[in-house]
């Protein structure tokens, strides 16, 4: 046997060799992906059991809590129906509790008032019918004051207008003669009182 | 040469009087700057016939010719710084009243010109201002 010949069956026993390792490798590979998708398949069908189980136990809760709150809410409010009568009870007989203390208040002020009131009225009458007679008597002087000072000035003026008739009708009926026997009498006097 | 104005101041007694004696005295000194049309005689001529022309004339006439201007200007001066006696009467007097009231006054005063005023509310008598006083002898203030 010559070298090549042991060379080429040495090649052909490791190709031998590699094709049997691929061939496990692939049988190999084969069956880990057969079980990867085995359990795949498990994690997901359990996956779904409990996602099931949860909205079960979501729906259970659920129902539980509308069960509760059905219960507390009756509870509440027959708590509040309660504590409102009691309140309102309370509330009614403070009320009333308040308004007689009002009352009686009240009617002891208003019998206050009426007697004060009643004392003040015959006060007031008292004093506004001492104040209308003061008016009185003051418009009264003032009236007759005004009265004179009236009655004084018409006086005058009437002796004015008398006068001032007399001095018009007497100016006319003056004759010349006269008017000249009045203005020389004055220079007279002025020249006496002049002195030259 | 000293001139003697006694006519006139008897001729002139009221106020109205002497702004006449004035105005004429005015017209004829211009005339004695005048020319033939405008000359002293021409003017004369033309004066009212009133007693104060007519007396002017008179007496100016009796000046030399060379004097007159002198005389109507110390004649103007004269009659200017005669005093006035303001007097207020109650009626417009006639002229021949006024006269024999100006006759009493210059027997009494002399230089002296009468300014007559008509005040009717004084009714009669007089208000006489003179010299800085005054005299109220009125009718009205007797009354």
């Amino acid at each position: 046997m010559n070298w090549e010949t042991m060379v080429l069956a040495v090649m052909a026993v490791a190709m031998g060799a590699g094709i049997a390792e691929y061939w496990r490798i692939r049988q190999e590979l084969g069956k880990r992906r057969s079980e990867d998708a085995r359990d795949r398949e498990r994690a997901r069908e359990r996956a779904e059991r409990l996602v099931e189980g949860a909205r079960d136990k979501a729906v259970e809760i659920m129902r539980e809590a509308e069960v509760l709150s059905e219960k507390q809410s009756e509870g509440l409010e027959r708590r509040l129906r309660q504590a409102a009568r009691e309140g309102l009870r309370e509330y009614t007989t403070a009320m009333e509790r308040m308004a007689k203390e009002v009352q009686k208040g009240a009617w002891g002020e208003v019998r206050d008032f009426k007697r004060a009131l009643e004392l003040g009225t015959v006060e007031l009458e008292q004093t506004v019918g001492k104040r209308i007679g003061e008016e009185y008597d003051k418009a009264r002087e003032e009236l007759e004051k005004y009265k004179s000072e009236r009655k004084a000035k018409l006086d005058e003026q009437a002796t004015d207008i008398i006068k001032e008739l007399g001095r018009k009708v007497l100016g006319k009926i003056i004759p010349a003669e006269e008017h000249k026997k009045l203005i020389l009498d004055a220079l007279k006097e002025v020249e006496a009182e002049h002195g030259f | 040469m000293a001139f003697d104005f006694e006519k006139m101041y008897v001729i002139v007694g009221t106020r109205s009087d002497a702004e006449i004696l004035l105005s004429y005295i005015d017209i004829l000194v211009d005339s004695l700057y005048g020319l033939d049309s405008k000359s002293f005689e021409s003017v004369a001529g033309k004066l009212p016939e009133d007693k104060i022309a007519l007396t002017v004339l008179a007496e100016i006439k009796k000046v030399p010719e060379g004097e007159r201007m002198n005389y109507l200007r110390e004649l103007k001066d004269s009659v200017k710084s005669c005093e006035t006696m303001k007097l207020a009467v109650a009626v417009d007097l006639s002229r021949e009243l006024i006269d024999e009231i100006l006759e009493e006054v210059k027997k009494r005063w002399k230089n002296i010109i009468v300014d007559f005023e008509i005040v009717p509310e004084i009714v009669g008598g007089a208000r006489i201002s003179w010299r800085g006083r005054y005299w109220v002898k009125t009718l009205y203030d007797k009354i």
